[in-house]
Parts: C-alpha cells; sequence; structure tokens
C-alpha cells in the first residue's frame, strides 16, 4: 500500500518517522556517552567521545544510588500489590458478572464511580488516614492504596467474565463441584488472559507511581527507584557521570523487559485502553 | 434446586476489593469534600473548624489559583492537539506498513515503559546549559542565544518544555492505541473506494477517519485526563517555578496542602480537578451515546 503513494509523500513520511526514532534514541546515546565520560570531558563538549571509557562508574553509581535496596523496594511493593488486586477483582469480577442478586447494578456503578475521583482528591486525607492508623513510612501505607485502586481491575474481569457461558457453571454444578472450586478450578484457569492485561497495566502504573510513595515514603530505606532517583539526582556530592550512570540504571531494567516482552505489554495496553 | 451455601458465595467474592476500595478510597473521597468545608492546621483534629465556603471563595480571589487553572488548560490544549495530530499521522504512516516499520513502531513505543520522574529528570540533565546537549546542538545548527539558556529556569520556556517532554512521553501510547484501531478497520472497505477510483487522501477523509472515530475519543480522553492531573513531570523538573510559571493545579494543591500546611485548602483545589474530571467523563458518555446513534 506504501509503494502506490506519491514520491514525495514516502519521502516526507520518512522524513517524520526518522526525526521521532531520533528523538527517542539520541537520549539513550547521549546518556551512555555521558556516563563514560570524566567531568573534565563533560565540561568541555557534550558531544565528544570519551578518551578512556569507566565501566565501573556504573557500579559506582548502583552502589552510591543503593540501587539494590530502590529495586527490591518497587519491585516488593509492585508485585505484592498487582496480585493482590488480581486476585480480588478477578472474584468481584467474576461475582458481578455470574452471579444474580439484588443490588448488583449498584455494586458496579459504586466501583466504577471511584475512576472519576483522581488520586489528588484523597492525597490529603488518605495521608490523615495512614497517619492516624501509624501507617505512614511503612511499606503498607502504599501497598494499601495500591489495593484500592480497583475500579478499572473489575471493570475489564467482569467484562472478561461475561463472555464465558454460564452452562459451564451450571454442568459443573449438576455435578456437585462446590462453587469455590467452580471459581477456582474452572473460572480463573480460563481468564488467564484477562489476569496478564490486568497485571501488565497495572505493574506498570504501580511500578513507575511516584506520588504516593513522595508523600508516605519519607525514609531512606523505605524509597522506590522513582523516589530514590529523585533524591540521587538532586544531591550535589554526586558527580554528573554517575547521576547520568544512574538514569541508565533505571531506564535499562524496563527498557529490556519491554524489548523481550514487547507484544504481551502492547496488546496488555491496547486491551486495556480499548477494550474496557 | 440452590443450596444455602451457593446464595451467599457471591458476598465472599465481593467482600475484599469493596472492603480495601471502600475504606482506602472512598471513604477518604468523602473526608476529602467534608474536610473542603474546613480549616484545620493538618495536625491535630482538635483544630478543625467548619468554615462553609470560605476556602472556595478564597480560591476564587486567589490569583495563584487562575494562575494553575491558566498553565493546566493551556497545558492540555497544546499537548492534547499535538499528540493527537501527530499520533495520527504516524498510525496512518505506519500503517501503511513502510519499509522498517515494526523497528519504528518498536522504537517509538519505549518511553511507555519508562516512569515519568525518570524522563522528567532525564530531560531536565539535557536541558541544563552546563552539560546538556539541547542547548548546544541547537547553537550549532545556528540558533542564536541559545547556548547558555535555561530552558528550565525561565519564565517562558520552563511550560512549554515541560510540554515537550510530556508528548515524547504520551506519543508512543497514542500511536499505539491508534494504530491497533486502524488495524481493525477491514480492508475490504479500503479496497472497495481504491476499485472505484477514490484518492489515498479521499480513503483517509471519508472511511478512515469516520470509523476511528470511537478509537479516537478513547485517545482524547485518556489524553485529556492525565494531562489534566499532570503532577510527576511538573515536580521532577522545575517544580512549578520559576516563580509558578509552570504551576499547575496538582502542584499547587500539594504545595499548599503538603508543604504549606493548609490541608483544607489544598482539598478544595483538589475538588476543583475532580469538578474538571468530571465534565470531561460526561462530555466523553455524551459523545459516546451520539456517536453510537450515527452508526
Amino acid at each position: 500500500m506504501f509503494k502506490t503513494l506519491p514520491l514525495w509523500v514516502r519521502i516526507a513520511a520518512y522524513v517524520l518517522l526518522f526525526a521521532l526514532a531520533a528523538s527517542v534514541i539520541m537520549p539513550f546515546i547521549w546518556m551512555v556517552l555521558t556516563a563514560l565520560k570524566t567531568s573534565a570531558e563533560i565540561n568541555q563538549s557534550p558531544f565528544s567521545l570519551p578518551a578512556t571509557p569507566n565501566l565501573w562508574v556504573f557500579v559506582d553509581a548502583w552502589v552510591q544510588g543503593d540501587f539494590t535496596r530502590l529495586y527490591l523496594n518497587s519491585l516488593g511493593i509492585t508485585l505484592i500489590s498487582v496480585t493482590g488486586l488480581i486476585a480480588m477483582c478477578s472474584a468481584a469480577g467474576y461475582a458481578l458478572s455470574h452471579y444474580e442478586f439484588r443490588g448488583r447494578e449498584a455494586i458496579f456503578l459504586y466501583f466504577l464511580a471511584g475512576m472519576m475521583i483522581p488520586p489528588q482528591v484523597i492525597m490529603v486525607p488518605s495521608f490523615k488516614l495512614m497517619a492516624t492508623l501509624g501507617l505512614v513510612n511503612t511499606y503498607a501505607s502504599v501497598i494499601l492504596t495500591y489495593f484500592a485502586w480497583v475500579p478499572f481491575a473489575i471493570f475489564f474481569f467482569r467484562a472478561y467474565f461475561s463472555g464465558i457461558p454460564k452452562e459451564l457453571a451450571e454442568a459443573a454444578r449438576v455435578e456437585g463441584v462446590s462453587e469455590w472450586n467452580i471459581f477456582i478450578r474452572i473460572m480463573l484457569p480460563l481468564a488467564k488472559p484477562a489476569m496478564a492485561t490486568v497485571g501488565i497495566v497495572y505493574f506498570i502504573w504501580i511500578f513507575n507511581d511516584f506520588m504516593w510513595p513522595l508523600i508516605y515514603l519519607n525514609d531512606q530505606s523505605l524509597r522506590t527507584v522513582t523516589l530514590g532517583m529523585m533524591a540521587f539526582q538532586g544531591s550535589h556530592a554526586a558527580l554528573m557521570n554517575l547521576k547520568v550512570a544512574a538514569l541508565i540504571i533505571a531506564t535499562g531494567p524496563p527498557l529490556v523487559i519491554f524489548l523481550v516482552f514487547r507484544r504481551q505489554i502492547q496488546n496488555g495496553l491496547i486491551e486495556g485502553a480499548l477494550k474496557a | 434446586m440452590r443450596r444455602l451455601g451457593r446464595s451467599h458465595f457471591h458476598i465472599w467474592l465481593l467482600l475484599p476489593a469493596f472492603a480495601f476500595y471502600t475504606v482506602f478510597w472512598m471513604a477518604p473521597a468523602l473526608i476529602a469534600l467534608v474536610s473542603s468545608f474546613t480549616q484545620w492546621n493538618g495536625i491535630s483534629f482538635d483544630s478543625i473548624r467548619w468554615v462553609g465556603l470560605a476556602n472556595y471563595i478564597q480560591l476564587f480571589d486567589d490569583r495563584w489559583f487562575w494562575n494553575a487553572l491558566r498553565n493546566n488548560l493551556l497545558f492540555v490544549g497544546v499537548v492534547l492537539c499535538s499528540i493527537v495530530v501527530l499520533g495520527m499521522t504516524y498510525a496512518l504512516i505506519l500503517n501503511a506498513k513502510p519499509r522498517g516499520h515494526s523497528v519504528f513502531s518498536t522504537i517509538f513505543f519505549v518511553p511507555i515503559v519508562l516512569s515519568s520522574v525518570v524522563i522528567g529528570l532525564l530531560f531536565t540533565q539535557m536541558l541544563s546549559p552546563t552539560v546538556g546537549f539541547i542547548g548546544p546542538a541547537l547553537a550549532a545548527i545556528g540558533v542564536p542565544g541559545v547556548e547558555q539558556h535555561q530552558w528550565l529556569g525561565s519564565k517562558d520556556t520552563a511550560l512549554p518544555m515541560v510540554m515537550l517532554v510530556y508528548i515524547w512521553r504520551e506519543l508512543g501510547f497514542a500511536i499505539l492505541l491508534l494504530l491497533a484501531g486502524l488495524q481493525t478497520i477491514p480492508n475490504d472497505y479500503i479496497e472497495a473506494a481504491r476499485i472505484d477510483g477514490a484518492s489515498a487522501w479521499n480513503i483517509t477523509r471519508h472511511i478512515t477517519l469516520p470509523l476511528m472515530k470511537p478509537v479516537l475519543t478513547v485517545v482524547i480522553v485518556l489524553i485529556t485526563t492525565n494531562a489534566f492531573l499532570l503532577f510527576d513531570l511538573v515536580i521532577v523538573m522545575t517544580n512549578g517555578g520559576p516563580f509558578h510559571a509552570s504551576e499547575v493545579l496538582s502542584v499547587f494543591m500539594y504545595s499548599q496542602a503538603f508543604l504549606k500546611g493548609n490541608p483544607g485548602y489544598g482539598t478544595a483545589i483538589a475538588m476543583m480537578l475532580f469538578v474538571i474530571i468530571l465534565c470531561v467523563s460526561v462530555i466523553q458518555l455524551v459523545l459516546g451515546g451520539r456517536g453510537r446513534k450515527e452508526r
């Protein structure tokens, strides 16, 4: 189809494609070059190549930025939150689609209402609530708040389970399978694609979240990657090449994960945004 | 025949999600609504005083509120138009499958997985006059007076720079969704039109774009909502400065509630954000409903 277009359109299209690709790739090249230079070289010219590339800079940045701790904190918080959300919301979505009971629509609308309440609205009261519970400066404060982010996941699971015929559960019931086993052994295995989608969307949200860690986690040992990066870039003690090396450490793992799981992540985000 | 156990099973399924959602999302939202009518120091509950609409009246008299609202509207307007126009252009190009299209799309989608904090910090360094390359690069191609320019430190360029970085970050996501939408359009329609002698432009204008309306609506609503709630990038890149020049509502609210010790006032600002998001959702429902009737 592309070949049928007039020549000037094709040239213009390629100019646009290369321009955007360059804008994405350039920052990465700049990061690598700058991290490998000495401070004197950095001050001289942004375009020069490092005379003697110093690969230890990544080790130094990893240690100085305490990245082992940052990544463990971020991954721990994210994995617990995502697992909990998938468990709770698949159950709720299944209940809302496969059981008839009074007030079903009302409860569904109640869950949806949260989509219109931005986190900014509940920031102050949530902080007050966590302070009252004595949870500020604990992992629990952020995890409990993420556990409340249910609307999108419930909406998605409900839509997915609606597509599974009710006869399936009925047949199992006739056989005498308990309700619990119908859910755990029949329904949940069928919902694996929905779990993957919800998992991917929430993982990206929570891992990259900044606002809740910012207000809840002041303690240095609790910092997530986003918080730790902010502190490290702001510190005057760290050298420029170390700061840029830290940026590479923070962008590297998400980038590799994206390149490996590209299809799944893309489809997850598309499903999450368009099918819901 | 229904067994007794079954009639209550759905309650157990709903309970965990319901409990966390109610305690940690809806209850705080209700408290936010109530406390926007109070004044307190944020430390002890004894200091709470009922002040009625005073916070809101103060809000409408506060020039920094209007400043933040204006910045926010400007931000949403510029960012939305740019992302929709650029996103649609790139999606159409990639959908025509030029050589290397899958490599290009992989590169374009990279920013989606990076956090806005890290992106903000990265661009802050690249824009820095001492170590960054953007100023020197512009100077090298002959733009005058930019080599030492404080991109994030001067009033005129701080907000535009945040806009640029935001567009850089969100464009890939918009392209991803729009491209997915384009790929659902049946090829028969386009083939039939081409056999009838329609030009590429006419096919795009009269077949592709009308069929893309539902996806476009989703993209527009997502971008508008997210852009109104802009927080991370501003905190990281400019912290609202210099002198409020890049302050948007979320940042204004955060600084009032958490840094200036005025949680009641901060919550009133957050309520204005809620009203804006509500309006966007209502407009979406109205537009969505109209779109359905047309078909």
